[in-house]
């Protein structure tokens, strides 16, 4: 970048001279005005900004498979519907630091499984020094202080009773499912001339202008098999030694699926930026 | 062409390959080592059985609740029942079907009274820890068919005033002793 606040300014004609003199038009070569390198810029949509403005848990979850649902009943008598996540041999097994990757996050893994181990997920066990696991994921985390050594178990009792949580599975898949079922549609009469299209969706939209149907428009089609959170639920009990957790509510997903539990990012997450924010005040 | 395809097929698997390729040898594949997983949690046995157990414990120590509701020996679609809050308030009411929950507190009676000559149901949640006390108070002398009674409702199986039922047989039974 060349720096032009360095170049002579032009001589402005004052209206005081009276005097017009001509002389050398003074007009300086490109390459005799000096350059210098400025640092460039951070953008808004580097990794570096992105990480700072991302809301993010100061410490990882745990790894659970899904278990039963009970009844529950407080101290006063209480009935409520809660759920049993178990949390079995949930191990770290490795780091990621923002220095190496860009970005902070502990890679966890639980269930051991001694045989027909993907070769990667075997190594990566290996070097934590723990035996193979079934399932592996990854949570992100605020800082390098959220991260924990590898090899170390993580156990139901990281979570405190009474304390918020979010879950994340892979709900029930649906199939091909209709308009009424998948978006909530009233579908169309029952009688009053209504043939064969009692389930429909009924208008698509405006008519000649725009002429067509606008993108987005809700559709039959697949419904469930995606990634669904279910925020913010309590934790009513957690056994450490035993594995179980117990959580009220429902969660996503069929008995026995995968699911991530971690601290609810609506209570407890906060963005690097609100941090500096908050220190500055 | 014929010539050039077989020249090719001779290039790409010489005959000893070939001979290899079809007549496989058993060769011993390498060992993998592993380190050793973590002892199993509650010596293998299921979570939810572990937590009811526990549950179980906690809500019924001495285990009344649970005979109460069993199949075989317990309360039956039929039976007279008294239950007793913590508060001392007490519900007559004739079995109409007991709900039961597999490895779960959610197991619930449902009954039936007239209370002023008006059907009346309530569930009770056995294991709730409101509840004080269940009896059953009396039992038929011919039960009816099925274990839930749902069908009696407004017909000439339905369930009378409980409270006066009881009471008249008890006075039928003191008259009898006094005889």
């Amino acid at each position: 970048m060349f720096a032009l606040w360095s170049l002579p300014l032009p001589r402005v004609a004052t209206s005081s001279s009276k005097s017009f003199s001509r002389s050398v038009a003074r007009i300086p070569s490109i390459h005799s005005v000096t350059s210098m390198r400025t640092p460039s810029p951070i953008l808004n949509h580097s990794v570096v900004k992105a990480n700072e403005r991302k809301q993010l848990l100061g410490r990882p979850g745990l790894l659970g498979i899904k278990r039963d649902m009970i009844s529950w009943y407080t101290e006063k008598g209480e009935q409520l519907a809660a759920t049993i996540i178990e949390i079995d041999a949930c191990e770290v097994l490795a780091n990621k630091t923002s220095e190496e990757h860009g970005y902070t996050s502990v890679l966890l893994g639980q269930l051991d499984k001694t045989k027909n181990v993907v070769p990667t997920v075997r190594s990566i066990c290996k070097s934590a020094g723990v035996s193979p696991k079934a399932n592996i994921a990854e949570f992100r985390v605020r800082t390098d202080e959220g991260l924990i050594q590898p090899g170390v178990e993580l156990t139901a009792d990281y979570f405190a009773v009474g304390q918020l949580i979010d879950v994340q599975a892979t709900s029930k898949g649906k199939g091909f499912a209709g308009v009424m079922k998948r978006h909530g549609y009233s579908g169309l009469n029952a009688s009053h001339g209504v043939s064969v299209s009692h389930r429909s969706a009924g208008s698509m939209g405006p008519s000649q202008d725009p002429g067509r149907v606008l993108p987005g428009k809700k559709m039959a089609g697949r419904m469930g098999g995606t990634k669904v959170t279910a925020q913010n639920l309590e934790v009513l009990s957690a056994d450490g030694e035993a594995g179980i957790l117990v959580v009220k509510g429902q969660i996503p997903g069929p008995k026995g699926s995968y699911v991530k539990v971690s601290d609810a990012k609506k209570e407890y997450g906060k963005s690097l930026l609100r941090i500096k924010h908050d220190a500055c005040r | 062409m014929l010539g050039l395809l077989t020249k090719s097929k001779q290039l790409l698997f010489p005959t000893g390959i070939m001979h290899g390729f079809f007549a496989r040898s058993l060769v011993q594949a390498p060992t993998l080592t592993i380190y050793k997983p973590l002892p199993k949690k509650r010596n293998g046995m299921s979570a939810t059985k572990y937590l009811h157990q526990q549950l179980l414990k906690k809500f019924d120590p001495l285990g009344k609740r649970s005979q109460l509701v069993d199949p075989h020996t317990g309360v039956r679609a039929g039976d007279v029942v008294k239950v007793t809050y913590n508060d001392r308030s007490t519900v007559h009411g004739r079995v109409l079907g007991v709900k039961r929950g597999k490895d779960n507190l959610g197991t619930n009676i449902l009954i039936r009274n007239r209370i002023t000559k008006l059907g009346c149901e309530v569930r009770i949640p056995v294991f709730n820890p409101k509840v004080a006390n269940i009896e059953i108070v009396d039992k038929p002398e011919t039960y009816l068919s099925r274990s839930k009674h749902f069908y009696v409702r407004n017909t000439k199986h339905d369930v009378g005033d409980v409270e006066a039922m009881l009471k008249k047989k008890l006075e039928e039974s003191k008259a009898k002793k006094a005889n």
